[in-house]
This record gives C-alpha cells, structure tokens and sequence, in this order.
C-alpha cells in the first residue's frame, strides 16, 4: 500500500517538483553558507530562523497529497471495510520519511561544515537537540496537523484553523509587540493567546547568544511535547479511534501545557516593552535621575553567605546570610532585583525574630531586638528577563543584585555624558564575604570549584555562568565560549588574544595615558558572551577584586577608560559640559594619536564651536604634540573636576608645555 | 429464514441534530435490492454503515463468518488522474488484500466485467465521466465480494454502458447480495428482486416483503 502511495505522489508533478524543491533549495543554500565559511552554529541558527518557511512550505505540500484522496472523491471507496483514512495514514507516513530523510542530509551538512569551519568539535557534541527542537520537531508537528485537518473528513472547512496556527507560529505574529505598556493590557492577552504557539526558534532577525542555548528552556520542551501529545490526542480520538492513547495523550497532553505556563527565565529578544527592555519602564529609565551617586554610608555588611543556588524554569535560591553591623541596630535594608520574589526570611540566630518587607529592589528586615550580628535564612525565587538562569544557560554577573547585596543598590544607571544612554550599574560591589554557594549543575564562577558543584571563595562579589561555556586551565583566562571560536581561530589563538589585549591595554593605559592600573592588574578574566552588554551601555566589562568580568574582545584602552570614567558619578554632569571630554568618550583611544587629534578637529570644525575654542584646540595640539595632548585630554576626562571649563585646561596645557 | 446473509438490526445514526436513521432493521438474503426513497430518506447514509465508511450509533449488523469482502461503489467516485486505469485498480486491490499472484488477473477480470477492457494503460485524467463510474464499479467488484453496495451506480452511463451494468448486475443475481440506491424507477423495475423504500429513516416498505 505504502509503495503505491509513494508511486502516486511521484507521479503528481506538483508533488515531485516540489519535494525536489525542498530538497534542493535549503540544501543549496546550506552548503553555500558552509562553503562561505559559517561555523556550524551560525549555520544551525540560520536553518531554525528559516525553518518556519520550511514548515509552512511542507504543511501546504501535506495538505495537497494527504488530501488527495477527498479531493478526487476516492476517499470513501478507500475507506470501505472501515478502514478509516487509511489512504491519509500512508500518506502521513510518507511525508514523515521525506522530512526525516531532508532533516538527516542537514545533519550531515551541519556536521560537514561544523568539522570544517569549527575549531573544536564542540558544536557536534551539542548541536543534536537543538536541532530537534527547533527543526525537526516543529516540521513533524506542522506535518501532523496538516495530516489531521486533510484526514478530517472536511479538509476545506478545517484548512482555516490550520492557516491561523501558521500564522500565529510565523515570525509575522512574533513582530506584534508592544514597546509602550498599553493603557488596556491587550499585549498580556496576544501573549498568552501566542505563547502555546511559539514553537519555532524567536526572534531569528537578532544575532543569537552563543552562551544561551537556542532556546532550548524547559518551558519550551513542554511546549513541543504538548503539541505532539496533543495531535497524537486527536488523531487517536478522531479518526483511529484508539481511546486508551486517546486518553492518555490528551492527559499528558494537557499536563505538558500546564508545565509550559510555569513563570520561567527564557531569554527572547525583542522591543516589547515587557521583554529585555522590561526595566526601562520598571525603573523609569530618561524620566528619573538615574545618575550614579555616592551610596550611603552602609551600617552593616553581609559576612557569609551560604547559598543553594536550583537552575531549572528560572533561579530558586535558598540559604543564609551572616549580617554584621557597625553598631546595634533592628533595621536592616538588603538590595535584592525586583524580579527575584522573597518566599521566606527568618532569624537563625536565637532570640531574635525578624519580619521583613520586599519592596521594589528592596528587602526591608525589621528585628525585635537590636542586634549588631544577625544570621538569616532566605528563600527566594524568580528571574531577570535579560540576566537569564535557566538549566539550559545562566548569565548572572556579580554586580547585578541577583543575590542579596547590603544596603540600597542601584541597579541602572544613565550616562548623560553619553546622551540617553543607560544601562545596568557594573559597579556594584558587596564587602568581601565568605561565600559558598551549592548548585544543582557545574557552572563557571569567580569563587574555586571545590567539586560535586560547590564553589567557594572570599570575594567582592558573586559571578555565576553557564551554557556553552567552557572551563579553562588556564592562569589568567577562566573560560571560553567554544561556539564563538572558528578554524583558525580556536582556544589558544582565543587565549593569545585575549592575553595581549589585556597586558598591551593595561600597558598603553599607564605609559601613553598616565593611567594608575593598579586596580586592573593581575587579574584573572571571566568571560560571557557578548549578551552581557547587549543593548546596554557600560556592561561589557567590569572590573572586580580578584576578576575582571568581560565579553571577548572588548578588553581594550577604551573599554577600561570608559569604565573607569563613568565611575565617577560626581562629575558626569561636568563631562556633558565639557565638548573635549565628549570626544574622548566618543573617540577610540585605542588608535594612534595623530588620527585621533585629527578626528577631533573635524568634530570641533563640524559643531561649529566658537572660533576661539578652535584656536586654542590647534594651538595646544600644535604646541604639545598630538601625544601629549591625547594623554592630557584622558586625564581632564577622568578627573574633570581639576579644571573649571576646557578653556582652562587648555590653557592648562599650553602652560605647562611653556615651563 | 433460508439462506440470510445479512442482519441488520435497528441501525440509528444522528448527523448533528437530525436523526437519519431511526432503527433500521432488515434482513438481506443473496439477491439483489434497490433501495429507494426520496432525498435525504437515509439511503446514502444506510450504505456507507454497511460498507463501513460510517459509524452507527446503535444497532448491529451481523454478517455470517466468512462472508467476505465487501465492494462499494459511492455516490462520488473519483480517481487518481495521474495514475492509470490499472495503477488505480490496483491501489484498491491492495486495500482488499488481494494477494499479488492473482492481483492483475482480477483487475483484468473486474474492468472486463465493465466494458474497460483493454483501458487499463489509459491515464484516468483521460477518462469519461461514464468511465470513471465504471471503474468505480470495478473497484467494488474486486475480490468478488459478497456484499456489493451501490450508490446511484447509473449515473452518468449512457444507455449502452448501462445495458452492461444492468447486464453485469443480473449475472450476480443469487450468487451475492446486492443493495442498489437509486432514483431511476426503471433500473429497480429492472434490476431489483426486492425494493426497500426509506422515508425519514425509516423502512417506510419492502417490496415484495423478505422479513416475517
């Protein structure tokens, strides 16, 4: 019967012509990128941005063979002897083997350009289910839908739900977001109506993160095994008329979407108001001053933390915390992410009990007794939309509250010597405190792996990361990202780089700029992928005691210097004023002098300042020298204060240069 | 009863509010039947539960053990036009079981039965409507079946190809149990032994009776 099936499908023009088609054009497309030399995970990323033209082109092929046999009026002598759509159950299968067979030559291509293009076979090794999740299980539940409406026994009136599934998969109903919160919440009800439809890898126009898997969360694994329980559910109940698999796909299937809604951390890029960019509005970011200050003085600090650290929907965190103050005191304020919810605090320490209130970032800790020494257990649970903890990644920097940190944080700031830039506050940084923390997979940290996923440490802060992130032996780089590296280019051309960034950075900082990097040498580099600084500005490296969090390649002159600068809260409005200090944030120290004096006349020349300033410019550049005056402007940037206008640092300038 | 071949035993079936069948009891000896009635009587609806295309909600039919296939000819009959003639016979003959040794004698035998002999190469896009009847009616004849069900079998036959059909059907009288819908008062004066008339879903008369 099966060959008969096939016989027929390979005599319909359309049908043949087409299956060829599918064959050879993302086939074609596929070896081309390989031979233009994508690594193996750009290639794969490209496949899964693309796979819903895939799915869509195979649902309308489907829908043409499966439905063949009611569309020629065949269906009911077929189906004589109660053999229910026995034609449509060969035909499924038949279209299964082509997606199989067309899923196995990509494998193929995939593994060909990954062992050509990659530098380690890493991406073999991991690529398997992401493939399937995001290629071969959405074709077969997009197949098996056109198999129920074509078997339906009304394929024309069914075509119609199958059309809005196509359409609420597209990436046509991922780009309807909302990036101003509506008055009415119409965008929650779109979200909740599109979520049991987002089985296809999201927001494939962004350039993914090679750290996060390819949306691999939990969440969305339940969400593909719903829909095939959920087909297998109808297929079973409607035209097999199998009720013991009917009942208990349709059981499973409905556990499986219930366990799809769980709150969960799933890192989507997107301009919906409520997704990365949630803290714009949260934090009313360009409508208050979020300007760095000097924080206030903190009366207590947090001594020991002994955390246990659940990686699964999102982050669950339960453990204690040693407090000590200064001085006897009941209140207590701790800075904890708003997205983090506390489940419970309590005393440890006998004879004390605390109550305590969270409030927006704050956690609010009342004793009934005045205590200087204070043990609390907390539990808390929740996620950040762009710091990501999931089982699948985690992007958990040390300088985001993500723990409790003593004393009120901020937690983003604006940079109005950068316009209306903003970004998450990097400099965040707790007393050095004795930490363990326990977690339920390896991860890489700032803390020492003492085995069976415990770290400890006494640090400044705590950095956990995870996902495709490898761990290195190395005495200076502590990890590497494998999916980033390409032939070529792999782990010790990765580590030479990085390396010779860092020392020739450090290096230029001092002798051409008259930088002080005492607290920038030495220092052990952990890197995350660049999703750490993604639509942010200031976050791509941070310097900590013993570490600098970084994203490869960005530990140059000019990330070091804008870190260093924008530390300074004091003086940013100073920096704003100042059009010299702008082109030093705006420039890239990183190149040579002469190019850099040059690129700064035509700005001056460009902003019309007055003729006088343009005079002094060329003057103090043609007295001192380009260096010279390069290393001086990086000075009057870092410590603006010394002078009261550009004017007198030129002068400034001049005079020295005089003496 | 001498010889009964089919029970059929308060047959019910509801599509959507409307009750079409409501307790359709007959029993069916080797013979031919014309069952008659006018639109929307149940005729269609009774032929495809015995053909088993359709599902009852109540009431059985009990057909003696080893009775064998069944063939049945519905009231829309396509084919496959890109397949031909044989190619689409055998797609049939392959659902019926029939085993591939005698698979193309019995096609050959079955399209000869419908005056489509020496056809079977032909492209079915290329095919009659009148034609495409007949190999309906050939596909129902495969596997010699016991039971033919024939859904407004003449439709679209010309006079010669329905003096065939008419002369096919009356070969099988006595030898297989043959229930015929049709409006044409002229193939069941022909054809039909006994006529069973539906009104509403109901057995309204059997003419002449064939149950006590």
């Amino acid at each position: 019967m099966i060959s008969k099936t096939v016989k027929y499908y390979i005599r319909s023009k359309i049908c043949t012509v087409s299956s060829v088609l599918f064959f050879l054009i993302p086939c074609g497309f596929a070896v081309f990128f390989w031979k233009l030399g994508m690594t193996g995970f750009t290639l794969l990323h490209t496949l899964s941005r693309y796979n819903f033209y895939c799915c869509a082109f195979l649902a309308a092929l489907s829908f043409y063979f499966i439905s063949s046999a009611d569309r020629n009026h065949v269906k009911e002598a077929f189906e004589c002897g109660g053999k229910k759509a026995v034609y449509e159950n060969h035909a499924l299968l038949f279209m299964l083997v082509q997606v199989l067979f067309w899923n196995s030559a990509m494998c193929i291509i995939l593994i060909l350009c990954s062992m050509e293009n990659d530098a380690s076979s890493y991406f073999i090794s991991w690529f398997f289910a992401g493939y399937l999740c995001n290629m071969f299980i959405p074709q077969v539940i997009c197949v098996f839908l056109t198999y129920l409406v074509s078997a339906s026994g009304n394929p024309g009136r069914m075509l119609t739900p199958e059309i809005l599934f196509i359409f609420l998969i597209s990436p046509f109903a991922e780009e309807i977001v909302w990036e101003q919160k509506p008055q009415f919440p119409i965008d929650y009800l779109w979200k909740k109506i599109r979520w049991p439809f987002q089985i296809l890898y999201q927001n494939g126009v962004w350039s993914p993160d090679v750290q996060n898997d390819l949306q691999m969360e939990r969440v969305r694994i339940y969400l593909l095994v719903f829909w095939l329980l959920f087909l297998l559910f109808l297929a079973a109940s409607c035209i097999w008329n199998v009720k013991p698999v009917s009942a208990a796909a349709g059981i499973f299937a409905a556990v499986f979407l219930v366990l799809s809604c769980q709150p969960a951390s799933v890192y989507r890029l997107n301009s919906s108001w409520d997704g990365i960019n949630k803290d714009i509005t949260d934090y009313e970011v360009h409508v208050n001053d979020h300007t760095l200050k000097k924080p206030d003085a903190d009366i207590f600090s947090i001594t020991s933390y002994q955390l246990g650290m659940a990686l699964k929907n999102e982050l669950a965190v339960e453990g204690n915390l040693e407090l000590e103050a200064s001085r006897k005191c009941r209140d207590f304020c701790m800075t904890l992410y708003h997205g983090y919810a506390v489940k419970e605090l309590y005393a440890n320490t006998k004879g004390v009990t605390v109550q305590f209130k969270q409030q927006n970032d704050f956690i609010f800790i009342h004793a009934d007794t005045a205590v200087a020494k204070l043990s609390i257990h907390i539990q808390y649970e929740g996620h950040h939309n762009k710091y990501y903890a999931n089982s699948c990644a985690v992007m958990l920097p040390g300088w985001f509250p993500w723990y409790p940190m003593a004393g009120k944080r901020q937690v983003v700031l604006e940079y109005p010597e950068y316009g209306k830039m903003w970004g998450y506050s990097p400099y965040n940084r707790i007393k050095k405190a004795n930490i363990s923390i326990r977690t339920n997979q390896a991860v890489i940290t700032n803390l020492s792996d003492k085995g069976g996923n415990l770290y400890e440490g006494t640090e400044d802060s705590i950095t956990v990361l995870g996902g495709n992130i490898k761990k290195l032996k190395d005495e200076v780089a502590a990890d590497v990202l494998p999916l980033q590296l390409y032939a070529g280019y792999g782990e010790e051309e990765f580590l030479a780089k990085q390396k010779e960034d860092y020392f020739q950075s450090l290096e230029k900082l001092k002798n051409a700029y008259g930088v002080d990097v005492s607290e920038l040498e030495h220092k052990r580099l952990v890197f995350a992928s660049k999703d750490l600084g993604r639509n942010v500005t200031n976050n791509h490296l941070a310097v900590f005691d013993s570490y600098i969090l970084a994203v490869p390649d960005y530990i140059s002159v000019d990330d070091f210097l804008h870190y260093l600068i924008l530390q300074d809260g004091k003086n940013q409005k100073r920096r704003e004023q100042s059009p010299l200090i702008q082109m030093v944030m705006f420039s890239n120290i990183d190149d040579s002098a002469g190019d850099i004096v040059r690129q700064w006349t035509e700005e001056i020349r460009l902003q019309n300042e007055k003729p006088e300033y343009m005079e002094l410019f060329m003057e103090a550049a043609k007295t001192c020298g380009s260096e010279r005056l390069v290393k001086e402007a990086v000075q009057y940037a870092l410590y603006p204060q010394k002078w009261e206008c550009d004017r007198e640092f030129f002068e400034m300038v001049l005079n020295k240069t005089e003496k | 009863m001498e010889n009964v071949m089919i029970e059929i035993n308060r047959i019910k079936k509801k599509l959507g509010k409307k009750e079409v069948l409501k307790g359709i009891s007959l029993q069916l000896k080797p013979s031919v039947y014309g069952l008659a009635g006018a639109n929307g009587a149940g005729k269609t609806t009774l032929l495809r539960i015995l053909a088993g295309v359709m599902n009852a909600d109540g009431g059985e039919i009990v057909m003696p053990e080893g009775s064998g296939q069944t063939g049945y000819l519905p009231q829309k009959f396509g084919c496959f036009p890109e397949l031909t003639v044989y190619e689409q016979l055998e797609y049939f003959a392959c659902l019926k079981k029939i085993p591939a040794s005698c698979m193309e004698s019995e096609i050959l035998r079955a399209l000869e039965c419908v005056n489509l002999g020496g056809k079977e190469k032909m492209k079915c896009r290329k095919l009659s409507g009148g034609m495409v009847r007949r190999a309906g009616i050939a596909q129902a004849l495969l596997g010699n079946p016991a039971l033919l069900l024939l859904d407004e079998p003449t439709v679209g036959l010309d006079m010669e190809e329905r003096k065939n059909f008419n002369r096919v059907v009356r070969e099988m009288e006595g030898e297989r149990t043959v229930l015929l819908s049709t409006h044409l008062a002229e193939d069941l004066k022909n054809l039909c032994q006994s006529v069973i008339i539906l009104e509403s879903g109901e057995v309204r008369e059997v003419v002449p009776e064939t149950y006590d």
